[in-house]
């Protein structure tokens, strides 16, 4: 029988217990978050399918992209040492039950499915490991809910061994997409995985539910003001109710998607979609010849996948190998001194795999664009800058603002937006990100 | 957009070979070692006068623009045309510290100089059977740490351009002091294609801007009448066009982009230099090979000429895979060869004079790239209108270059086999200017064809890519490439996987092609002593 395994197929419960309810639970879990998605899809468009009623067919399609998060960089164009910076600064999300009240949880801003963390002999002193994460939160905070001492054996040899497991407990209750997590439980914000180290990622977009939910909708095609389907990349991803049209990430994934399962070209074959068992985000790798010598000659073994494999990579690590002379004090990414974990991320390609089957679905029909984007009216090329992404119904601020792509929903959009609030998904996912220093604050 | 808002160009300040290029039958490349500034003054000095511009270059493409439309044959010259361009050494040698500090990006490529890391190619200077590795930086022809270039000349003519060049390239070795370190000859090919036998350099951004010539406005890229597609302009169709801050200093970027930089540091752009040395046996006999594999093994029905293609992305015409199942027999118009995108179809259109040029096909598939693989060369560097791992289109095409190569070496005797002339050198003298290396060549070259998943993920560039894993010990390693083919329903790529390294790096350099006011300005003190000077001892 078809089952959904952990990510990377990770078996971080070998031998004890625990195990079978817990790999039974996760399977559940991945499989109602498809059931949900699926549920949710218009019902002339069930593109997006489980392998849980069907198998897939084809060969994994790897969708890649880079690890750097893009709108940091378009926020910053000129200076590197700026970008870099700005990736490394901590944020807060509000993860309160209660709206009377906040609970700011730290997070970071790197949002492409890929975070990273600096540890350092001393503060400001020299870099001694870079580790870089791949993995979704809901996994661990599953792990912990059927093994919290696994979790804290797993913290120790991964972040610090001086790890306590009552700093990984939250202390009170906080939300968690559609869920509170109690106190005393599994903090996926704790310490060890925010200012003082890393396991999984933070940010609040960087989840498995938004990867689902991303591929669902991105099923969805999308036609113009002028009936025209929507096929360029940024332009589908603002008139789309999925993941954030800044990212390098969400866009290339929801119009690779898009394009798989209904191609563009006449006559081409629909295709059911969906996301490869195991379902997860992946480091990929990083390319070949980044990490060098002061002389420019590229070092081997540095840069290693800890947890899952190469092609799979959950996470990874960049450190001297046991009989280096020398530390990453002395390292040199593409001729210039490692001072940033952003450096090394700028050389990471991220990847998912997609499958397919043609389950003699019909070509859906185009839906209107459900989101537009919006952005200063003094910008002249949007193309290079980070844009508002709005539903349909809030129109861009006719005095600062304009639509960035005009053509998606038209001059005459406002006697839509009544009905486009009420077609099905139309909600959109507020995460709730405030920049702690610098930066653009993301909604 | 409005041609109202786009800048005004000075024609006479910008070298030629920047823009519009060089379009003549030869090239002669000469490189001289030499970081004293006074020298390095006294060849500016005689150079300028020699500099072909902007302006002067653009009269000859007009022309030949009416000898192709009258079905004439390219017109020839027999004027000597002249660019320079000058590496780090040189223009602090020189003084020129603002140049240093153009090196927009992450790594500073001009300023540290071609590197393996940058570059991703071999390091082993030794190859597994202890002969020399002409790939290894150390034993380039040109470019190696003990043939540094300093000063590149790039002469071009119609007959004979080494002959032609020959007194201006003794007279800069009297100024410098030294005999040039590298001087090679390149000519264009019949049919204008590279050693492999496909049409090269047809797919070009178009730059927007104007001069002044004859006392009158014009355009530097003519403007067909093709409709806007996703807020972008065309020239021809399919040839989006660019700010002239691409690819040169000092230039808008945008319509309300007013860079303010000094005259001489205006008006330049960054030169990169690759000797490519082509293996066309290996090319040929790897790639049969390889189809006869994919007939045999996987029942592909595909052979040498038509992985070749999709190998390129284009037929040997030039014609691309997206809008042709096969070579056309009649080379297509120029204004209907780069008409296509990967995941779109486009229309056809009409042009301003009621040139008909048919639409294009998406491809069915095109995450794996069915009609076009993912991993064809030209479209790794050049994806159009597909997400990449970097963003989508505004950024893809904010990485474009104007490539100006030329190939070098005899043509490959394919009729004869055994002529010995085939042993001899070949190849491609790769030259792209740009305005930031690091962020233009350095990102198609390392990011995307050096690599299995960019720009999309499903194998490396196996023309061009470099992959040398770090653990391969500074060894070429064979690259893969996920082959969907032809076949629409195909379930399960087949994977090829070349055991021959077909393109070598054996030389090259990192460059600064500066404008004639930075010329004046490095070369005016000595430009008055100019017709008294002597070469210094």
């Amino acid at each position: 029988m078809f089952k959904y395994a952990p990510p990377a197929d990770v078996d971080d419960l070998a031998g004890r217990p625990s195990r079978a309810a817990f790999l039974d639970d996760w399977h559940a879990a991945i499989a109602a978050n498809f059931a949900d998605e699926i549920a949710n899809l218009p019902p002339n468009n069930k593109l997006f399918f489980s392998e849980v009623a069907t198998p897939a067919t084809s060969a994994d399609a790897p969708i890649s992209w880079n690890a750097f998060p893009l709108s940091i960089t378009r926020d910053n164009p000129i200076d590197p040492v700026a970008r870099w910076d700005a990736a490394d600064r901590l944020a807060n999300v509000d993860r309160s039950p209660d709206k009377n009240y906040k609970i700011p949880m730290p997070c970071r801003v790197q949002d492409e499915y890929c975070e990273w963390f600096a540890y350092r002999q001393t503060l400001n002193g020299p870099i001694t490991r870079i580790v870089f994460t791949a993995e979704a939160p809901e996994y661990w905070i599953a792990l912990a809910g059927h093994d919290f001492d696994r979790v804290v054996e797993l913290y120790r040899q991964n972040v610090s061994p001086s790890v306590q497991p009552d700093e990984l407990e939250l202390q009170q209750d906080i939300v968690f997409g559609d869920r509170v997590l109690k106190a005393g439980t599994y903090n996926p914000y704790n310490e060890w995985n925010t200012t003082k180290g890393l396991i999984h990622l933070t940010h609040p977009a960087n989840t498995l539910g938004a990867e689902i939910n991303l591929a669902a909708r991105a099923t969805i095609p999308r036609r113009d003001a002028n009936g025209n389907r929507v096929t360029d990349v940024r332009r589908f991803a603002c008139a789309s109710n999925f993941g954030d049209p800044n990212r390098s990430s969400d866009p290339n994934i929801g119009i690779g998607v898009n394009l798989t399962a209904i191609p563009a070209a006449a006559g081409a074959q629909v295709q059911s979609i969906t996301l490869a068992n195991p379902v997860a985000l992946y480091i990929d790798q990083l390319a070949a010849g980044t990490v060098t010598d002061a002389g420019g000659t590229p070092l081997s073994g540095w840069f290693k996948i800890v947890r899952g494999v190469t092609g799979r990579g959950l996470m990874a690590v960049l450190e001297p190998p046991p009989a280096s002379p020398f530390g990453l004090d002395k390292i040199h990414i593409r001729g210039r001194a490692l001072t940033h974990g952003g450096q090394v991320a700028d050389r990471i390609q991220m990847v998912l795999y997609g499958k397919t089957a043609n389950l003699g679905e019909h070509t859906p029909p185009l839906q209107r664009c459900i989101m537009h984007c919006c952005c200063a009216t003094a910008i002249p090329d949007v193309g290079k800058v980070n844009l508002d992404h709005n539903p349909v119904a809030d129109i861009c601020d006719p005095v600062t603002s304009k639509d960035a792509f005009p053509e998606l929903i038209g001059p005459d959009a406002a006697p839509a937006l009544a009905a486009a609030k009420n077609e099905s998904g139309a909600t959109v996912t507020k995460l709730g990100l405030t920049r702690l220093a610098g930066g653009r604050d993301v909604q | 957009m409005s041609n109202e808002q786009e800048p005004l160009l000075d024609g006479d300040d910008i070298q030629g070979n920047i823009l519009p290029g060089f379009n003549r039958t030869e090239r002669y490349l000469v490189a001289f070692t030499c970081a004293e500034g006074l020298r390095l003054q006294r060849a500016l000095a005689r150079l300028r006068p020699e500099i072909t511009t902007m302006s002067q270059a653009l009269g000859h493409r007009d022309d030949r623009k009416l000898a192709f439309l009258a079905g004439a044959p390219p017109p020839q010259r027999t004027d000597l045309w002249v660019n320079v361009a000058l590496g780090i050494a040189a223009t602090e040698a020189l003084g020129a510290h603002g140049v240093a500090a153009l090196d927009i990006g992450e790594n500073m490529p001009f300023t540290q100089g071609m590197t393996p890391s940058l570059l991703g190619d071999p390091y082993a200077q030794t190859l597994p059977d202890g002969a020399e590795n002409p790939a290894a930086l150390a034993n380039w022809k040109v470019g190696s740490p003990s043939k540094r270039a300093d000063l590149l000349l790039i002469f071009a003519h119609d007959a004979d351009v080494v002959t032609e060049a020959a007194p201006v390239v003794a007279e800069i070795a009297a100024l410098l002091g030294c005999q040039p370190i590298y001087c090679e000859a390149g000519r264009m090919l019949d049919g204008e294609a590279e050693h492999f036998g496909f049409r090269d350099g047809i797919s070009q951004p178009g730059v927007r801007g104007k001069i002044m010539q004859n006392g009158t406005e014009r355009l530097v890229t003519t403007r067909y009448g093709v409709p806007s597609r996703d807020g972008i302009d065309f020239g021809k169709a399919g040839q989006p066009l660019a700010w002239p801050g691409q690819f040169l200093t000092g230039q808008s970027t945008g319509p309300t982009d007013r860079p303010m930089l000094s005259p001489e540091l205006t008006n330049g752009s960054f030169l990169v230099f690759r000797r490519l040395l082509q293996d066309v046996h290996a090319f040929y006999a790897d790639t049969d090979s390889l189809a006869r594999k994919l007939t045999v093994d996987s029942k592909v029905e595909i052979d040498g000429a038509g992985l070749r293609a999709r190998i390129v992305g284009r037929f040997p015409s030039g014609a691309a895979l997206m809008r042709f199942d096969k070579d056309p027999i009649r080379q297509e118009d120029p204004n209907a060869v780069n008409y296509f995108e990967f995941g779109t179809e486009l229309p056809p259109i009409v042009l301003d004079d009621q040139t008909k040029i048919d639409g294009s096909a998406a491809d069915p598939d095109v995450l794996r790239g069915r009609r076009c693989p993912v991993w064809a060369h030209t479209r790794k560097v050049n994806p159009r209108d597909q997400p990449t791992d970097r963003g989508g289109r505004v950024e893809t095409q904010g990485f474009q270059m104007l490539r100006r190569g030329i190939p070098f070496g005899p043509p490959f005797d394919h009729a004869n086999p055994c002529n010995l002339r085939n042993k001899e050198s070949r190849g491609l003298l790769f030259l792209a200017y740009q305005r930031s290396i690091d962020r233009q060549f350095l990102v198609l070259n390392s990011d995307w064809m050096n690599t299995r998943t960019g720009p999309q993920a499903g194998g490396f560039d196996l023309l061009v890519g470099q992959y040398v894993p770090d653990e391969a010990g500074g060894q070429y390693a064979p690259k893969s490439a996920s082959f969907f083919g032809p076949r629409s329903q195909a379930a399960e790529p087949d994977f090829i996987e070349p055991q021959r390294q077909w393109i070598i790096p054996t030389g090259g350099g990192f460059f600064f092609a500066p404008s004639l006011a930075f010329i004046d300005k490095y070369g005016a003190p000595l430009l008055a002593l100019r017709e008294t000077d002597r070469a210094p001892a």
